[in-house]
């Protein structure tokens, strides 16, 4: 039913694509029609400066400089752009320019980038984008120079992804910053950019990063094929692409992945992923994304294999904790009490003794209230942290147990599901969501509800796609070369192909034999393993 | 139709699955009780030589589902009334698996539970399966079946304190009547029904593995079946043959220093996933039946019918546990050798009565 | 309880046949709506408790028959 109603969704949608008629109106010779139609456009708006000076040999004609305070380089500004306009030593003596904005261009400005524009939107739209506007009487055309800056965060490590080893940078809110921090990481002239405008108010440069001969073009085809059908209004972040190309926009699980971290996605990118960045937002998507990268995390490959290897299989531990430790508990508790051991049984009952609700609505209560606590934690301010740590803890955790309105089991239960949901921070909303939905499951059906659950995400997970790339893969459909960096993280030399239905172009990422042998050290050309 | 294509291995998974299916609860052949791992191998041998002449069948009309084989074959009347016989047996088999897993779950472990509270689930996931399509379902049986592989590998490893070597004798006690009716009995059932799988191979994308992946499927789940049958023997010993669902007694003998005990749940459910797959076969085959019966263009409107059909089906298979036994027992291997070797045989015949050898494209 | 059955059948025709209609795909809303009036009326039949034949006892007396037959 989903699936008819996104159809019809995306009918409606491309119905409404009728392209917006745009007055198109021309820069005028006159530069004070000029200024008039650049005020009309902007309003009366204060950051909006206006410096005219008059240009060339004398007498000169009129100009103006038109910049907005705050997104240009005051110091570019200055120093290259008017101090050699005023400069008169510049001009020539008594020589006839025709050409004056060309002139200028060519022989003054210190600036590396600029355009001339004669369309007055596109001048505008330079002007909003940082760049400072230079017009000169007499002549229908603006120069845009590029001097764009502004107060910018510094480059940290992203909050959400901190590793313990390895670079400590994280991606900014600055698009160039990022690419030119995917350059620092992968020096190749294979890795290309994209960029294009989307949102029709905001138009938030978008780029798609790619690295040549190692992505499936046609991968990238399509990535441009559906950021070029989004019609929206405005984009404030990556989540606001991400609903819009995702393969299963209805389903729990995110088809395309998300991170802060340049490593990250330079390692997506020599998978043969591509990168969608978005200006304003130091979150990266990467398609196609597979339900076992949010099991991976950097530190894995950071750190030696057998330790990874461990890690890796911890998480997969604590996510299956995550989702099922309520519902086990619950359907043990009340359908499969024979299953427990006799002596954890009497320990269990005399802890739940007397407790008014069924286990199920106790679990589920609880769960709902530790849910409550951590957005309560997320959304207060710092100073408060405190008082819910106590309230929550003491409060509802402690006092309820004393009352004998809930079990201490079912605190420690959920306690355990708190912990380890946070272990796999990617599948956060779809871990809250399952572990929900098996516990009503497990309460109504016992262990059969939950199997039941159980494969019907199965079956779920096994019908996504994400650009074409089966949603379980190398797990269903099994691919046994991908494996090596899912059931284990193989030793770094070991990882010798790409993952096969995403690299496939290139499946070779090392030529063979370069293990690191125990007699002959630092021979290599023997293949080993 | 749809552009929907397997792999030959996950042809190999489907076949284990299917084969596994219900049978791994509820043996056939349980007089033979203590030979059965043995005689697992003959039954093997003759489910081989089915498979071959239905494949014979398959490789003279390739890119044909048995249906449009029928058709071809016998005209349109007879065809369309020989495909209907097989949609009723598609339908038995899928009710009676249903049937068993049901009766499992209710005399084990959920003895309080209605019926329809466990049906309705089971034939929701079914349909839901099935309208994802046949890659889908092959998609999400490996994990399955690689994780039913596992554990009935581990078992060895759980049973070793257990398993008493004299519980296998007395070995060939059989009079040889005996041992060939009850190999028919299984090689009819689990082995027989893979017959299913002719409505399927044109879905795979390599036709010329198919006879391949096929054998692979049948020996591979006729191994792992013939090894849990040899340690439910060794632990169970002679009794074993008084439980209705063997698998499961042994699995609940499991005792390893008082610590790993009652570890019944996970096999039970483990096998159910088997079923799952079963069923959801079933009821795929049975709408691509109906679909080609009716020349219908999608099959998409038919699985919740169906699966409803089943679901009322499963309620009318058999009144009692043991009168299903007695099925098994008297009925079991003429009605399965009726669809799975006599059928195919005649149709093999007709076929190349029908005159040279017919090249048809795959559509 | 007949009202729930026919309630849950006229949900599943709701939410399967206006899609059919739109494709315009007559012969399988025909036969869809045959197989689910064939439910309905199974279901209805069991739900009020109509003695049905079990499909094995069928073929076991049938085979049984055969044999004293013979």
């Amino acid at each position: 039913m989903f699936e008819m109603l996104w159809r019809k969704l995306r009918l409606a949608h491309q119905r409404k694509k009728t392209p917006v008629s745009r007055s198109r109106r021309d820069l005028s010779p006159n530069l004070e029609a000029n200024l008039t139609a650049f005020q009309e456009e902007l309003g009366a708006s204060p950051d909006l400066i206006i410096r005219r000076l008059t240009l060339g040999p004398r007498p000169g004609s009129a100009g103006a400089l038109i910049y907005i305070d705050g997104l240009i380089d005051k110091q570019v500004v200055n120093q290259d752009v008017l101090l050699p306009l005023l400069n008169e030593g510049n001009w020539g003596k008594g020589q006839d320019v025709t050409d004056l904005l060309g002139y200028v261009a060519q022989s003054i400005l210190a600036v590396g980038e600029m355009q001339t524009e004669t369309e007055l939107r596109q001048v505008v739209q330079g002007l909003l984008a940082g760049d400072t506007i230079l017009l000169v009487d007499g002549q229908a055309a603006a120069l845009l120079l590029s001097t764009k800056g502004w107060d910018k965060r510094a480059i940290q490590e992203p909050e959400a992804e901190q590793i313990i080893q390895g670079p400590h940078e994280g991606f900014t809110e600055n698009l160039r910053t990022n690419t030119a921090l995917l350059r620092r990481k992968i020096a190749t002239a294979g890795l290309h950019f994209e960029e294009m405008k989307l949102g029709q108010r905001t138009q938030t440069a978008i780029a798609i990063a790619y690295l040549k001969g190692v992505v499936n073009e046609k991968l990238v085809e399509e990535v441009r094929l559906r950021l070029k059908r989004i019609n929206i209004d405005y984009i404030l972040d990556a989540n606001y692409l991400q609903e819009f190309i995702s393969d299963a926009p209805f389903s729990l699980f995110p088809t395309l992945t998300f991170t802060e971290r340049p490593d990250v996605v330079a390692a997506k990118l020599l998978e043969g992923r591509v990168a969608i960045f978005v200006d304003g937002t130091p979150v990266v998507n990467t398609v196609p994304a597979l339900l076992v990268e949010n099991f991976q995390s950097p530190d894995d490959y950071n750190f030696p294999y057998y330790y990874a290897t461990m890690i890796r299989w911890f998480r997969y531990l604590s996510f299956s904790l995550a989702v099922l430790a309520p519902a086990l508990f619950v359907a043990l508790g009340s359908y499969h009490q024979e299953l427990i051991p006799t002596p954890l049984m009497i320990t269990l009952k005399t802890a739940t003794e007397g407790t008014p609700f069924p286990l199920a609505i106790e679990v589920v209560m609880m769960g709902l209230v530790f849910e409550i606590l951590r957005e309560a934690g997320v959304r207060l301010a710092r100073p408060f942290g405190q008082t819910i740590s106590i309230v929550g803890a003491l409060v509802i955790g402690e006092a309820a147990v004393t009352a004998g309105l809930v079990g201490a089991p079912t605190i420690i239960v959920i306690a355990l599901t708190a912990i380890t949901t946070f272990v796999v921070p990617g599948l956060l909303g779809p871990g809250i969501f399952l572990r929900l939905i098996y516990t009503i499951l497990g309460g109504v059906l016992g262990a059969y509800g939950i199997l039941t659950g159980m494969l019907f995400t199965l079956l779920h997970l096994a019908s996504l796609r994400s650009f074409g790339v089966p949603y379980l893969a190398p797990l269903a459909p099994v691919i046994p070369a991908d494996l090596k960096d899912v059931l284990v993280r193989a030793p770094i030399w070991a990882l010798r192909t790409r993952p096969r239905l995403i690299g496939w172009p290139r499946p070779q990422r090392q030529p063979f034999g370069f293990a690191v042998d125990e007699e002959e050290k630092g021979e290599d050309g023997h293949d080993k393993g | 139709m749809d552009k929907e294509r397997i792999s030959p291995r996950q042809l190999t998974f489907l076949v284990i699955s299917f084969t596994i299916g219900s049978w791994i609860v509820l043996p056939s052949g349980i007089e033979a009780w203590q030979n059965l791992w043995l005689i697992m191998f003959l039954s093997l041998g003759q489910g081989l030589g089915f498979a071959y002449l239905a494949l014979l069948l398959f490789r003279r009309h390739p890119g044909k589902t048995l249906f449009e084989i029928h058709e071809i074959v016998y005209g349109p009347l007879f065809g369309k009334l020989f495909s209907l016989l097989f949609l009723w047996f598609f339908l038995q088999t899928g009710a009676g698996a249903l049937a068993v897993f049901v009766t499992l779950l209710k005399t084990t472990v959920f003895t309080t539970t209605p019926d329809l509270a466990l049906l309705i689930p089971w034939v929701i996931i079914v349909v839901y399966g099935c309208r994802r399509g046949i890659e889908v379902i092959a998609r999400s049986n490996e994990p399955l079946v690689l994780a039913t592989i596992g554990l009935i590998i581990a078992s060895v490893f759980l049973v070793l304190n257990i398993f008493e070597r004299e519980n296998l004798l007395p070995l060939f006690n059989l009079p040889l009547s005996a041992v060939l009716w009850n190999s028919l009995g299984i090689a009819v059932f689990p082995f027989g029904q893979n017959v299913l799988f002719l409505m399927l191979l044109p879905k795979v994308n390599q036709p010329q593995k198919v006879m391949g992946a096929v054998f692979r499927g049948m020996v591979l789940a006729g191994l792992l079946l013939s090894l849990l049958q040899f340690l439910a023997v060794g632990v169970l010993g002679k009794v074993g043959e008084l439980f209705v669902f063997p698998t499961y007694e042994f699995y609940r003998m499991i005792n390893i220093g008082e610590v790993l005990t009652r570890l019944e749940l996970i096999p039970l459910l483990n096998f159910l996933t088997m079923g799952f797959i079963k069923i959801m076969l079933c009821v795929y085959t049975m709408a691509v039946g109906t679909a080609q019966l009716f020349n219908l263009r999608a099959v998409q409107p038919l699985f919740f019918p169906l699966g409803i059909l089943i679901l009322l089906l499963t309620r009318q298979i058999y009144p009692s546990i043991s009168l299903h036994l007695q099925y098994i027992k008297d009925v079991q291997p003429y009605f399965g050798l009726f669809f799975c070797l006599l059928l195919p045989l005649l149709t093999l015949g007709m076929s190349f009565l029908r005159g040279g050898p017919q090249r048809e494209m795959a559509s | 309880m007949i009202i729930l059955i026919v309630l849950v059948f006229l949900g599943l025709f709701l939410y399967e046949a206006p899609g059919l209609v739109a494709e315009e795909y007559w012969r399988e809303l025909a036969v869809f709506t045959l197989l689910l009036l064939l439910g309905l009326f199974l279901s209805i039949l069991l739900a009020s408790g109509v003695e049905l034949p079990y499909v094995e006892s069928v073929w076991l007396d049938l085979f049984t028959g055969l044999k004293k037959g013979l």
